[in-house]
């Protein structure tokens, strides 16, 4: 690795915007300061720190250093990450609310069944608007291979590609060997199943996390119409309203749930024979996560609009 | 407590802030990433990192209180702009403000002002 490579490596965490402006001066700066000797493990923290604080705030997450369509985009990329935990934590309550109606007396199954129904058809609007968001990108998508950019957003294009072909494989061969299975194996009485169950999951997190990130990526580098980019912040606005009724149906779910099937909740993988199972737990942590996320880029377009720079006019 | 509002150009009163120690720098002439690292130590005995040199030069940057200028062998200099200027003022009238609260409730500036005095007559003695 040459000097130049060593010092480039250590600014890896700033946004690729960012570095574009700034990459040489400080990677300068840094062969000023130590030349060929080792670079303190402090300065390499501290660069690291400051990477991630600019990282965050060119996403839109803090700070007034974006405008106009800049601020739109962030944004709609928040609030796609904001779904991103929604898909995970989804994923965990769609395993945990398996069978749940014959766990429940009849008299006491409409509200969950409200509730729970809210969380399905918002959920599977939700996938809607994103899988519609992308085919609306995906002429500029086009564009920018036309442009021979490609370059540009290789990596992280192939590590999605290369994560979601592995999920895909995972997740074919998981269902496969779990009809061979009992449901008693299936649910938690097969550890070694129980351990590969995990390991798919985290492939299927993985894939997810790439293709968002994928995603950010080809966004920053597609010029799209104002009207484009408008109808974008739109659906990213109404991805947010989804996601709040995802959160408040599973809640009140659970909450119906723990008063009258709390064995229901106490059982399968992870089991703990309580009412707050840690895998619910984790799943509405991840909702409410995801909801500030898309909170915040909610709010980003909205100032986007209310700002009515020139460029969206 | 009352705040003052933020404003774009308000610099943080605080000797130790970055912002404040760049632009105390760049007031004597352009400088590039290491001649402020350097020079910002000298004067103030602060040692500023990379990381955080660069974090400031950015807010710097963005809000208008500092210039780019053409790069010299990799090395971009910067000088301090107009409104830069004004906000350094701005943030060393606010210092000073403080420090003459601290000496006067202290008791320092009796002090300093007597020692001053007893220097002059001393001085002025043939």
């Amino acid at each position: 690795m040459s000097e130049r490579d060593r010092f480039e490596s250590m600014i890896r965490w700033y946004p690729a915007s960012w570095r574009a402006r700034y990459a040489e001066e400080l990677t300068t700066l840094l062969h000023d300061a130590h030349g060929t000797s080792k670079v303190p493990l402090g300065v390499r923290l501290s660069l690291a720190r400051r990477g991630s604080i600019e990282r965050a705030r060119a996403s839109g997450l803090f700070g007034n250093s974006l405008e106009g369509p800049n601020l739109t985009r962030a944004g709609s990329l928040l609030v796609l990450w904001g779904w991103a935990l929604f898909m995970v934590a989804g994923a965990i309550d769609a395993k945990i609310g398996e069978h749940w109606e014959s766990a429940i007396p009849a008299a006491h199954r409409s509200l969950p069944r409200v509730a729970f129904g809210v969380v399905q058809l918002a959920g599977g609007l939700g996938g809607l608007i994103v899988l519609i968001a992308a085919a609306i990108s995906l002429p500029g998508f086009l564009e920018l291979l036309r442009a021979r950019k490609w370059l540009e957003i290789r990596r992280p294009v192939i590590r999605s590609m290369v994560a979601g072909v592995t999920a895909i494989i995972a997740t074919v061969a998981i269902v496969i060997w779990s009809h061979h299975l009992s449901p008693h194996q299936r649910n938690g009485g097969f550890l070694f199943h129980g351990l590969v169950f995990v390991l798919w999951s985290l492939s299927i997190v993985i894939a997810l996390v790439m293709a968002t990130s994928a995603a950010t990526a080809v966004a920053h580098h597609t010029s799209v119409s104002r009207r484009v980019l408008r109808l974008l912040g739109s659906m990213a606005t109404a991805l947010t309203v989804l996601m709040l009724g995802v959160a408040v149906g599973t809640i009140i779910w659970w909450a119906v749930m723990a008063d009258y099937a709390p064995r229901f909740l106490g059982s399968g993988l992870l089991a703990t024979s309580n009412v707050l199972p840690p895998p619910l737990i984790a799943a509405v942590f991840l909702m409410f996560a995801g909801l500030t996320f898309a909170s915040i880029g909610t709010i980003r377009i909205a100032q986007s609009v209310a700002l009515k720079h020139p460029s969206l006019d | 407590m009352a705040r003052r509002t933020a404003s774009p150009t308000h610099l943080s009163a605080r000797s130790n802030d970055p912002t404040v120690l760049i632009l105390t720098s760049l007031v004597s002439g352009s400088k590039h990433g290491w001649a402020l690292t350097k020079d910002i130590e000298d004067f103030s005995g602060i040692a500023l990192g990379p990381g955080t040199l660069y974090g400031a030069i950015t807010r710097l940057e963005e809000r208008g209180l500092i210039e780019p200028l053409p790069v010299e062998d990799r090395r971009r200099p910067y000088r301090i702009s107009a409104s830069g200027r004004a906000a350094l003022t701005e943030a060393v009238r606010e210092m000073r403000t403080l420090v003459d609260t601290g000496e006067q409730r202290l008791g320092l500036r009796t002090l300093a002002r007597s020692v001053g005095c007893g220097s002059r007559i001393i001085g002025s003695m043939p």
